[in-house]
């Protein structure tokens, strides 16, 4: 488990005040709440994307605050997804292949399980503009696990997607992380992820944490 | 020290160097003449209203005008970009086109603040047209197919949404305020010396009174004003091109007159002009000759301009997002011409063979923040999620830089750096200040114009717009090039 403590930031109108969350290294972690609540936000500052001066994250024996935030090797699908359009799914998947300078070999068989999994060939040399939704969703996720990140951060990831595509891209997702051994944290206002992914589930509103 | 303040550096000096080295040879005037300030900024102000005012009621009436043509039965929808492509035209061909045309269509010609305000009404119509449709098509779809099924008119629909978008029509109307309120080259010719503005000021507290020190004060003051103008937190968008449905209820069929007139009216006016003029061009003795003596750096010219254009932008990507770096570059709205001209003497001296490269240098800097915030600003901001992902992902700023924003902004980059050439192939304010001769085709067609052989400036105004061509597949040229060459690296 990874300790996050003293997160504290203020906003116009609005303060995020968490002395201690807790972070399962193992599983996915929901962080669940309204619209507003503040969620996005905290996420933003585990990511290292805003300040928060005096937080501290312990995760073994490492302080990820202090770490910039590609070294904090946090994989991370955005609810806008941000799929770069103008690449194929493939090279949307190696991208962080090329960035991180991961060996071949090892990333090869993440890719294949990926691929697997993901069910992703059919469309794997499609033009990242030209995928669907539910497409997009599964290449935004095989690329945030191609780095081998420690934990993945999901910002509301099934929200574009309808009904019947957001149940099998929860079985997606679960089936991947159990295969990939990677922990998660899940960011959600939606029940149902709970029901479905959640090992635990830390309830936001108005940037405190709610007693369990 | 870091990239980023590195090209924040690079940019610092770079857009302040002209104030630099007039600052290290003339000590800025404190004793203003107060009433001679006042004038100028009097007629500043007036022409970039009523060029303002003026240029808004036109561009209503032109999109009007494309919503009735939008309707007719010869419409098709692949005619939508070809008719903004025109509607723009007159905004990104070089002032010296449009100045040409109305002096000889309008005869005689209003010199003074009245020609000035007809010139920007000429030159910035179209793409205020452009504005209010991306504005109404963006925001306002759902509302006028909802008033058109309530049976509203479509002036009492306007009436009742002016609220709603007043805060996007201040915008553009201030950026049009600004466009026209640092314009130089056109108060320079169709002035007559009636219209002083503050930018006409300071050429003449230069070029006639040798008051270096005035000059630079009247500049300080006129960039303050314009960064307090810049700094009112509305922008106007960009994004120009669309190709959606018609939308219902908004028409007009005087608009529709006037819009083949704007679009077409001047295109074939100039032909015909043009035409005729090439007899005069062989008539006079020499002139053939000295013209195409000029083309080749003309061409140069050109190109460079677009060249430097597009290398300075790609640094604004390669350090993106830079908000300081962006507020830098903003915040510099348009530079005094003739404080830029008049420094650029100091900097190189005119007997040296790099003149020529002065004169790029020179205009490039003029130019460049306005095409920067003509929509590559907004190209850059639309990025901003992609590589702050890609940075997550653990890419380096070059791996960012050639893979994912590249591939992206050669497109605009090309359009822009085309733009940028065309310009330059029309510059005569600056040439005029920093060459001192007829160095270049356009210098030759101001020429011409000062004396009345208007017929020979419109032959060899056609001349220009090929040119103006020829830069245009250059850099589209290159642009495709380098798309293969990166997807094959990719």
């Amino acid at each position: 488990m990874s300790v996050v403590e003293h997160l504290q930031k203020k906003y116009d109108g609005f303060e995020i005040e968490i002395p201690r969350l807790e972070i399962l290294d193992e599983g996915v972690t929901a962080l669940w709440g309204s619209s507003g609540s503040g969620k996005t936000s905290i996420l933003r500052i585990l990511l290292g994307l805003e300040n928060c001066p005096g937080m501290k994250w312990r995760w073994g024996s490492e302080d990820l605050a202090q770490v910039s935030p590609p070294n904090r090797r946090i994989g991370v699908v955005f609810q806008t997804l941000d799929l770069f359009p103008h690449l194929t799914a493939r090279q949307n998947i190696l991208f962080p292949v090329k960035a991180r300078k991961i060996p071949d070999l090892q990333a090869n068989e993440r890719f294949e399980k990926l691929q697997s999994v993901l069910r992703l060939e059919s469309f794997l040399d499609r033009r990242a503009e030209l995928l669907s939704g539910g497409e997009k969703q599964r290449v935004a996720l095989a690329r945030a696990l191609m780095s081998f990140p420690r934990i993945l951060f999901l910002d509301e990831p099934f929200s574009a997607l309808d009904e019947a595509l957001k149940s099998e891209a929860r079985q997606f997702l679960k089936t991947l992380l159990q295969e990939t051994k990677t922990p998660a944290l899940l960011i959600t206002h939606d029940e149902r992820d709970l029901e479905k992914l959640a090992a635990q589930v830390v309830r936001i509103q108005q940037g405190r944490v709610l007693p369990a | 020290m870091s990239t980023r303040w590195g090209l924040f550096a690079f940019f610092l000096i770079f857009l302040f160097f002209p104030y630099g080295i007039l600052l290290s040879k003339f000590s800025l005037a404190l004793q203003l003449d107060v009433p001679e300030l006042w004038w100028a900024f009097k007629n500043s102000t007036l022409q970039a209203l009523m060029s303002s005012v003026g240029s808004f009621f036109a561009g209503l009436f032109l999109l009007l005008g494309f919503f009735q043509v939008q309707r007719a039965s010869f419409y098709r929808l692949w005619m939508t970009r070809p008719l903004e492509v025109l509607l723009l035209l007159p905004n990104f061909l070089p002032p010296l086109f449009i100045l040409l045309v109305l002096l000889s269509l309008v005869q005689p010609f209003p010199t003074g603040i009245p020609g000035v305000v007809l010139v920007h009404i000429m030159m910035n119509a179209g793409l205020v047209a452009l504005l209010l449709k991306s504005l109404i098509e963006n925001k306002l779809r759902p509302l006028v197919e909802a008033a058109y099924m309530e049976g509203s008119g479509q002036w009492r629909f306007f009436q009742a949404s002016f609220g709603m978008l007043r805060r996007d029509l201040f915008a553009i109307f201030l950026f049009v305020f600004i466009l026209c309120f640092c314009s130089f080259s056109v108060p320079l010719i169709a002035g007559g010396g009636k219209a002083t503005t503050l930018e006409i000021l300071i050429y003449e507290k230069i070029r006639i009174s040798g008051a270096w020190g005035e000059a630079l004060s009247l500049s300080f003051i006129q960039m303050l004003l314009i960064l307090l103008l810049s700094s009112v937190p509305f922008q106007a968008r960009k994004n120009l091109f669309s190709s959606q449905n018609p939308l219902p209820m908004l028409k007009s069929r005087v608009g529709m007159v006037l819009l083949f007139l704007y679009c077409f009216g001047l295109i074939f006016y100039f032909l015909s002009q043009s035409l005729k003029g090439w007899l005069q061009v062989f008539a006079v003795q020499g002139l053939w000759q000295a013209a195409l003596e000029l083309l080749p750096f003309s061409l140069m010219f050109g190109l460079s301009v677009g060249g430097l254009v597009a290398f300075l932008l790609l640094l604004t990507a390669w350090g993106a997002p830079d908000e300081k770096l962006h507020r830098l570059i903003s915040g510099m709205v348009s530079p005094s011409t003739a404080l830029m001209g008049f420094s650029l003497l100091f900097f190189i001296s005119n007997e040296s063979p790099w003149v020529e490269i002065k004169w790029a240098l020179g205009f490039a800097y003029l130019i460049f923040s306005t095409l920067y915030r003509w929509g590559w600003d907004q190209k850059l901001s639309g990025l901003r999620d992609q590589i702050q992902v890609a940075n997550l992902l653990g890419a380096s700023r070059h791996l960012i830089f050639t893979d994912i924003l590249l591939p992206q902004l050669l497109n605009p980059l090309a359009w822009i750096a085309s733009v940028a050439s065309l310009w330059a192939l029309g510059d005569f304010a600056l040439g005029k200040i920093v060459m001192g001769r007829d160095a270049s085709l356009s210098l030759l067609i101001e020429t011409l114009m000062s004396s009345y052989r208007l017929p020979a400036a419109h032959a060899l105004m056609g001349l220009l717009l090929v040119m103006g061509c020829l830069c245009f597949l250059f850099f589209w040229g290159i642009a495709y090039v380098s798309r293969r060459a990166l997807a094959e690296k990719i």
